[in-house]
């Protein structure tokens, strides 16, 4: 009985220290960016124009650099993003598991908010996708995945705009989101992504290390910080009425390390309940 | 809504008829409780149609069946409830269901069970599922719990799962609770402590939640959430003779949430008690400590619901109607409280004691706030509960000013002969309306009350019981009042009641009562609330029919409360067990 109870009282005591998050100062993050009221970048009559009602769709390939058949996967993602020439955006996220162990500075991709993506879909194995935040599936599934939402309504509008001062490095962005449905949901959210499109460094292949290997899409990080975005009407009730007309506007530096040339913002309008993409946009900075 | 519980009378019945046959030599039990109410408009205390929004028919009821056979206990408990706009109980209790059900096997070393939970840990400050029907409250927790007794005395729990959340599938989101318990009872385990004078138990608990969301988000503010929270607890129950003297303290990491808006401080609660009985005597003093001590398994919960501590209330309960008005509701951010109890009864034969002796009682109990004192973020005083830090500092022995409840009472009952029986008491009230029923800017009410009930014996079954009570208030007719908020004052000034009672034991009894509150500063509310009553009991079954008025009011059971909205209308309660 003695050996039972210091047993059970190991094992409480086990319980007890790995059952407490003691958090230490800063308890909150109050994002770098400045987010203001007035409009930053204003929407033309053409955007409007250009808007051709249809759905815009989200590909996340969720990838390594350490994972030898994530090429094939990107190759993939970006032929289907040519045959749906603006109705497929595609991000590239890099969790933090070992297929993502960076070979150089240049090849961190990781982020904390894609590994946060990786885990709430339970990706454990890479390549590995998702098409809207449905669920996670397989490369070969994509294509028919895709193609099911393709051509379908846009229940939103979304147009994203940006102006770039070169000797600042600041981004001012206005992402102009409009209800073309009413949307049933307590709890829709715009997320906000830096995306850094072909970076040449180290991929593992299927004939090993390729040092010149072309990283497309890749997700730098959200812009505000938040993971899971901002909810666009706090004083929403459990819907949001057709017709519905929000403008976010904020401004932001990009770091140094990334190639604005080459820098991208790519918003998508999610019912964070389901956590599915509802439409999504991108824009070049520059 | 008949056809519902019709259904359910049936696949009850059904099912413990079923279980009868099946598994013969077992024991069933079970109870079934059904609340009936018949609203109707009274422009005299302002219920209109409007008010009664249609829904002037409401009914709640349970059944409950248990199963025993051996070691193995197995229950089921349906819930209906049929709410409207008058009954007082937040919105989301309506609805009908199984609401519980347990499976357990015990043989007295080990003991398992899977299902519906409720268990507390020592007094229940950092662990207390229960069911309160009156209330409209069950944080009951869906899981599994293992009891092991590894010898006489000792005691380890260890449970998980989730709360029930109303009728919020047990699927969607919120926390995750485990605990583990361990009681110690010295004079059980220690051979030489058996039926010795001094008594000793000793306990230690711990429970952890886990919500799965890392951070909250605020417009551009990101909180960062733990998601583990831990809260500990040790406590002590010490006795020698007559002496009594019991503690518990609690603690609780940092735990942001919605009801604390968002602030990391450390909770932290003491509850100890000292108590002295002999015969014809009884004393008793509690204090109580409470810092920050909310605890809930969703971090956005605000109302009474998804507790996983409880905070007990050291109060005296009034049962009168006058009073009883005014119960002091608990509060988990922060209050300091003492309790102190003398009963005494002056011995039979003697001037004061007469033929059948005399009992006196004094109670005084007060609640206050905790002491706050702005703490300083990277060299900055920031206002006290400013959310995303430590919110606030608070020494430990000092006292907030604030007086949240204050009740002085003196009680005298007394049997002058066998037919007569006489209770006196006087209470003076401090009840912050503010604080307690949230009426911002609220004058607090003093209060003073007397109350005297005579009972006469007519005969062996038949007796009168005749209650009278008065209050005093601090405001008083010719109160200048703010006409914007016409809500402070719904059950302010002097008020007088009565009530008379008659009872033929042990089945029937009828009552009418008024309460008239004649002394309000708005002169449309000097209403009178009066009902009648009669109430048939026959075996396990207990049938109470009452109709008239009912004046707005807090129901409260253990600190917890919910508020009654003035109502008229009849309402029927059946209860039996079997």
């Amino acid at each position: 009985m003695k050996k039972i109870s210091v047993i059970l009282a190991s094992l409480a005591l086990v319980f007890a220290m790995t059952s407490c998050d003691k958090l230490k100062e800063p308890y909150k993050i109050e994002p770098p960016v400045i987010v203001v009221d007035t409009n930053l970048v204003q929407l033309t009559a053409e955007d409007t124009l250009n808007f051709d009602g249809k759905i815009v769709v989200l590909l996340e390939d969720y990838t390594g650099v350490r994972c030898v058949n994530c090429p094939e996967a990107a190759e993939i993602a970006s032929q289907l993003q040519e045959q749906n020439e603006g109705h497929l955006i595609v991000l590239g996220v890099h969790p933090n598991t070992a297929y993502q162990i960076p070979y150089n500075d240049v090849t961190d991709f990781r982020t904390e908010e894609g590994n946060d993506w990786n885990n709430y879909f339970n990706i454990d194995s890479y390549p590995s996708g998702t098409v809207n935040r449905k669920e996670a599936i397989g490369n070969p599934e994509w294509t028919a995945a895709v193609n099911n939402v393709i051509g379908s309504d846009a229940p939103v509008r979304l147009i994203v705009k940006t102006a770039y001062n070169e000797s600042e490095r600041e981004v001012s962005l206005s992402v102009y989101s409009k209800f073309l449905t009413t949307v049933e949901s307590d709890d829709v959210r715009l997320t906000l992504c830096m995306m850094e499109d072909s970076i040449v460094g180290p991929q593992q292949t299927t004939t090993g290390v390729n040092t010149n290997y072309m990283h497309r899409h890749v997700f730098r990080g959200t812009v505000d910080g938040l993971t899971w975005g901002r909810v666009l009407d706090i004083n929403s009730g459990s819907t949001i009425e057709s017709g519905r007309y929000f403008a976010t506007n904020m401004k932001f530096n990009v770091d140094e390390k990334y190639n604005a040339d080459q820098f991208y913002i790519v918003a998508f309008i999610t019912d964070h309940n389901t956590r599915q993409v509802l439409m999504a946009a991108e824009a070049k900075i520059k | 809504m008949k056809k519902i519980l019709l259904i359910a009378a049936v696949m009850l019945c059904a099912t413990a008829a079923y279980a009868q046959d099946i598994l013969s030599g077992g024991k069933v039990s079970g109870s079934f409780q059904v609340d009936g109410n018949y609203y109707w408009e009274d422009k005299g205390i302002d219920i209109t149609e409007e008010s009664l929004d249609g829904q002037l028919f409401g009914a709640y009821g349970f059944g409950k069946l248990q199963y025993q056979l051996g070691n193995f206990t197995a229950g089921i408990r349906y819930e209906a409830y049929q709410t409207t706009p008058m009954s007082g109980f937040d919105a989301r209790v309506k609805g009908n269901g199984i609401a519980n059900y347990f499976a357990t096997y015990d043989n007295g070393t080990i003991g398992i069970t899977v299902g519906d939970i409720y268990d507390q840990f020592g007094n229940g400050l950092i662990f207390r599922t229960y069911e309160e029907w009156t209330l409209g409250y069950d944080n009951s927790l869906r899981g599994v719990r293992a009891i092991f007794r590894p010898c006489d005395g000792v005691t380890f729990k260890g449970l998980y799962g989730k709360q029930r959340y109303y009728w919020v599938s047990y699927d969607e989101e919120r926390g995750l609770v485990r605990g583990i318990d361990g009681e110690w009872d010295l004079n059980r385990s220690i051979n030489a402590l058996n039926g010795a004078k001094f008594k000793a138990t000793l306990g230690a608990s711990f429970v952890s939640k886990y919500e799965s969301e890392k951070e909250h988000v605020d417009g551009d503010i990101k909180y960062i959430l733990p998601q583990n929270v831990g809260a500990y607890a040790g406590r002590i129950n010490l006795g020698y003779g007559k002496i009594g003297l019991s503690a518990e303290y609690a603690r609780k990491i940092n735990d942001p949430s919605a009801f604390n808006n968002w602030i990391y401080r450390e909770g932290q609660e003491l509850l100890a008690s000292l108590s002295y009985s002999q015969k014809g005597l009884g004393m008793v003093l509690q204090v109580k400590r409470v810092d920050n001590m909310s605890f809930k398994s969703m971090n956005t919960a605000l109302r009474n619901d998804l507790d996983i501590g409880f905070i007990p209330p050291i109060n005296y309960t009034h049962s009168h109607s006058l009073p009883s008005m005014f119960s002091y509701s608990t509060q988990p951010l922060g209050e300091m409280g003492m309790q102190f109890q003398v009963n005494y009864t002056i011995p039979k034969k003697t001037l004061l004691g007469g033929k059948y002796g005399t009992k006196l009682a004094f109670n005084f109990s007060q609640v206050n706030d905790i002491k706050r004192n702005p703490i300083k973020v990277d060299g900055v005083e920031v206002p006290v509960y400013e959310p995303g830090t430590e919110g606030y500092d608070s020494p430990f022995f000092e006292i907030g000013d604030r007086v949240f409840y204050r009740d002085i009472n003196f009680e005298i009952e007394k049997k002058i002969n066998a037919k007569w029986n006489l209770t006196l008491m006087y209470i003076n009230l401090h009840y912050d309306l503010d604080k307690i029923e949230g009426h911002e800017g609220a004058e607090d009410v003093e209060a003073n009350f007397a109350f005297g009930e005579v009972i006469y014996k007519i005969n062996r079954k038949h007796s009168v019981r005749v209650e009278l009570q008065h209050m005093w208030d601090n405001i008083g007719e010719n109160y200048d009042i703010d006409p914007m908020h016409p809500d402070f004052y719904v059950k302010r000034g002097n008020w007088a009641a009565f009530l008379v009672e008659y009872t033929i034991a042990p089945k029937l009894f009828f009552s009418i009562a008024d309460k008239y509150n004649y002394g309000n500063p708005i002169s449309d509310n000097r209403d009178h609330y009066v009902t009648g009553s009669i109430g048939f009991i026959k075996d396990q079954t207990r049938i109470a029919l009452s109709g008239g008025r009912q004046s707005q009011g807090l129901v409260c059971v253990g600190g917890v409360c919910r508020e009654v909205p003035a109502s008229s209308g009849v309402s029927i309660t059946i209860t039996t067990s079997f």
